[in-house]
């Protein structure tokens, strides 16, 4: 009975056993499973984020409250952070680097490299190394860390997303300022208390909207005018959502303020809303190089596509007509 | 009582334990035997050769998975994975695979679509629609890639498990199962090849073009570089140099002669070690589309130039037109025009189809191959040269003197008398191995032979080069909708020949390549049901596969009682 029992047990255990292979068992075979496990499952999880290069440019990302927040300080972008999540949920090996090339990409991997930090709960979940593309510019190199031991993995892999066709870099990018929420106006219908823009060259387009006794009304120089109460309200539409295209960084941002102190400025629209917040963008136009010409051979003094600002409580941005087209009109457009 | 209760149930326990055990260590060891007597499940010696020789790891991403993936998809999926699991092995992990199902990888639809049909155009992976049933009862499907892609030292290349092919699923992937090894191996021999051969088809005299050769052409192009040859410039002077840097000279079907300087420069080419692919036919004039406008044309004997260079190699092109009683079917017209224009399918002794003698790695394992108004070869005994006989034609046949006519109506009205057709057979496709002498040889001015910038060589050293008695082996069809016939498809029978198999074999063994050619014909027999006896013989099968069983138990039952009754009664 005693031996009976003990065949028993041990088949039970090897029962045991046999079934967690069987069922934990993967119909692929890849070898160094460890080091080419980039992908992030949970990715809910994460809460802080840190990226950093090699010539000392660093962003932490953190998740407060839903909301992710570059250097503690600003507000990220939405779906920016969502691109980058997504891609580190999704990395995947796309091919191994040739044996006789792994030098050489572990070389520029060492010389050239973005870091990534993935934390959850202030504990490190993952991080790695993101080199450069490759020559097809659909897979970028990438080196995995130990989270265990902190040091990096002997071999480097070329990874992807499935069906995106680019490379990874630049979505692991840590210049803050690419970081940023550059919405400038993000007001929902009928949030705003008052609108003013205000054309120092030709003041006589300037206008003023205010809200008063529940009724938008039209100023010129603090006169009330009378305006389209249709038109106005589809003008205050447009405050839902007008971006910058992007922060001016310290050098040029020296040179353009340069340019532009010789300048007048051309507009400055200011909006208000109901809790007296106020938030204003100073517009000046940005010169073309002397001699430039449009397409069909028209002397060209100002960019038609782009103009500066000031806007986040005085940073410089580059705006685009496009988006702000809509916001500058003149009074008469209201009347 | 409760102790021997216990006992049973412990012995009882174990053993249904072991048992799974044994099932659950059976799924991770791989222990193969292989019985079957066309060895499908046994790997190629070269191909164990290819593995032993990967200095750096292969992986294999599979596209062909599915949650909703049928039966026979299933079997074709894990017949791909047993071969790389074997491959690994044999290889010592230079071989790695994933299997990917892009629904479950790629979350946006859009991208999904665009990834697939990706793979379809850039990769040219077939893509097969898998439909299936939602869980509110709604008819779905997916989209799922016939192939893989694998990739080794930064190159990649597709995978096409399953090639477009016409006839019933079964047939299909039965096929893929075959070719599995062929298609993994010849990724995997791409991948390695470091520079590619050259094979150019002669153009200037009439040959096939490049839409005629099209199929042919992307087939080899697999392998090989290729494109076409011109040895005259364009001012129409023959360029001495015009064949350098060809491995493979293909001459299909030129219909125009080659003048004296042209036949020079081929001569020398096969002096020089160039290979030689020769389709050439014995008659001008004999063409069946022409035939299908006309219902009569006029055969007369076709002199190229190169029939006389040939037989100074030992071959003489006859110049007569194969009647053939093993052959294939064309539609005739039956009845008139006016009344509908009813159309029957005859046999066609002028498009033989020739079999394989299985009595070379060239055409080892291959099916037949089908031929149009083709000629015969003799050879005469050249010391140096070995013959090796491919493709003849059945000894059935007889052979129609040229100049000669041919129409519809008399070869659909004649009477078949089988004492007619006993002329014997000849071959039609020859391999000459050997060394080659000189065409030109003594025939032209000692001065010139003499010239050392000339290079004049009167001699190859060992060489091969293969001749077809006809030209249209390697012409692949248009249909009305300008789409291309794969070459060997009878388009009036949908019945496929090894008309492609076989120029890819003989282009990859005069070029050296006899491993592609191993692997590629391996052959399994498909053992599948005999549909008639099936359909005769329902019942009695049914009751056979139901009863027997049943009965067996039965059986084994009644003897272990009668066994326990005598031993437990004494």
């Amino acid at each position: 009975m005693k031996k009976q029992l003990l065949l028993f047990s041990i088949s039970f255990v090897a029962l045991i056993l046999g079934s967690y292979f069987y069922f934990t068992s993967s119909d692929n075979n890849l070898n160094e499973e460890d080091a080419r496990n980039f992908a992030i499952e949970e990715i809910e999880k994460i809460d802080k984020i840190f990226l950093a290069d090699k010539k000392g440019t660093q962003v932490t990302l953190t998740k407060e409250n839903k909301i992710w927040k570059v250097n503690d300080t600003y507000v990220a972008r939405h779906k920016r952070i969502q691109t980058l999540l997504k891609t580190v949920q999704k990395v995947k090996v796309k091919q191994r680097v040739p044996k006789e090339q792994k030098q050489r990409i572990l070389k520029n991997l060492a010389t050239n490299n973005i870091k990534a930090e993935f934390f959850s709960k202030g504990e490190l979940v993952k991080s790695y190394f993101i080199g450069s593309a490759d020559g097809t510019t659909t897979g970028t190199y990438m080196l995995l860390i130990n989270e265990d031991s902190n040091e990096n993995y002997p071999i480097p892999f070329l990874t992807h997303l499935i069906g995106f066709e680019g490379y990874l870099t630049p979505r692991y990018e840590p210049n803050p300022n690419t970081w940023r929420d550059l919405s400038i106006f993000y007001f929902p219908k009928n949030a705003i208390q008052s609108v003013k823009l205000d054309y120092k060259e030709s003041s006589e387009n300037s206008f003023e909207i205010k809200l008063e006794k529940s009724k938008y009304e039209l100023f010129h120089n603090n006169q009330k005018v009378s305006g389209n109460s249709s038109k106005i309200k589809k003008y205050l539409l447009n405050f839902k959502s007008i971006a910058a295209e992007n922060l001016l960084i310290s050098q040029v941002k020296d040179t353009v303020l340069k340019k532009i102190k010789k300048q007048d400025v051309w507009f400055t629209l200011s909006v208000t809303n109901f809790l007296g917040k106020t938030i204003s963008v100073e517009g000046y136009k940005k010169k073309m190089p002397p001699g430039s010409k449009n397409s069909i051979g028209m002397p060209l003094t100002f960019d038609p596509d782009r103009f500066y600002g000031f806007c986040f409580e005085n940073e410089l941005a580059i705006l685009q007509h496009y988006v702000f087209e809509p916001l500058l009109i003149t009074k008469s457009d209201l009347e | 009582m409760i102790k021997n209760k216990l006992k049973d149930l412990t012995n009882f326990l174990t053993g249904f334990i072991i048992i799974l055990i044994l099932m659950i260590f059976s799924y991770f060891s791989f222990i193969k035997i292989d019985l079957t007597e066309d060895k499908r499940f046994t790997l190629h010696e070269s191909t164990i050769e290819l593995m032993e020789t990967l200095d750096d790891v292969v992986e294999f991403k599979i596209y062909l998975e599915n949650e909703h993936l049928p039966a026979d998809l299933t079997r074709v999926r894990n017949s791909i994975l047993e071969t790389l699991e074997e491959l690994s092995d044999i290889s010592d992990g230079y071989v790695e695979y994933e299997f990917i199902d892009l629904y479950n990888t790629i979350e946006d639809p859009k991208t999904r679509e665009q990834s697939i049909l990706n793979l379809k155009r850039r990769q040219g992976l077939e893509i097969v629609p898998i439909p299936f049933r939602k869980e509110n009862g709604e008819l779905d499907r997916v989209y799922v890639p016939l192939g893989a892609e694998a990739f080794y030292k930064g190159r990649s290349i597709p995978v096409p498990f399953i090639r477009q092919a016409k006839g019933n699923k079964t047939n299909t992937y039965e096929k893929a199962i075959e070719e599995l090894e062929f298609e993994i191996t010849n990724a995997i021999r791409k991948l390695k090849q470091d520079s590619m051969k050259t094979i150019a088809f002669l153009q200037g005299h009439g040959e096939l073009g490049r839409f005629d050769v099209e199929d042919f052409s992307k087939s080899l192009y697999e392998y090989y570089q290729t494109g076409p040859a011109y040895i005259k410039n364009k001012e129409g002077k023959e360029q001495l140099n015009a064949l350098n840097g060809i491995d493979l000279l293909i001459i299909a079907k030129p219909v125009q002669p080659f003048t004296q300087k042209e036949q020079y420069i081929i001569d020398q080419f096969i002096m020089n070690g160039g290979k030689v692919l020769m389709m050439l036919e014995g008659a001008q004039g004999a063409e069946l589309d022409s035939m299908q406008t006309q219902g009569i044309v006029f055969a007369a004997p076709l002199e190229t130039g190169l029939d006389a260079m040939l037989h100074k190699y030992g071959v003489r092109l006859n110049k007569h037109i194969v009647e053939d009683l093993q052959c294939s079917k064309i539609p005739i017209q039956t009845t008139a025009s006016g009344s509908g224009g009813r159309f029957q399918l005859y046999s066609w002794i002028y498009n033989p189809v020739l079999k394989s003698k299985n009595n070379h790695i060239i055409n080892k394992n291959l099916d037949p191959v089908k031929v149009e108004f083709c000629s015969s070869f003799d050879t005469t005994s050249i010391e140096d040269i070995k013959f090796t006989t491919l493709y003849q034609t059945s000894g059935n046949n007889r052979y129609k003197k040229l100049p000669s006519r041919i129409s519809f109506r008399e070869t659909a009205n004649e009477k078949i008398i089988s004492d007619n057709f006993k002329k014997g057979s000849k071959p039609v496709a020859l391999l000459l191995e050997g060394e080659f002498g000189s065409y030109f040889k003594n025939r032209i001015a000692p001065e010139f032979t003499a010239n050392k910038k000339i290079k004049f060589k009167d001699v190859s050293g060992k060489n091969k080069m293969i001749v077809i008695a006809d030209g249209d082996i390697g012409k692949n069809w248009f249909s009305q909708r300008q789409e291309m016939i794969p070459l060997g498809t009878d388009q009036y029978s949908n019945v496929f020949y090894d008309n492609k198999k076989f120029l890819v074999n003989c282009a990859n063994y005069l070029l050296g390549d006899e491993e592609l050619i191993s692997v590629r014909s391996k052959k399994i027999k498909m053992r599948l049901l005999d549909s008639k006896m099936v359909k005769e013989k329902k019942g009695f099968i049914t009751i056979l596969n139901t009863a027997l069983p049943i009965g067996i138990i039965l059986l084994i039952s009644f003897v272990f009682i009668i066994f326990r009754k005598v031993r437990f009664s004494k």
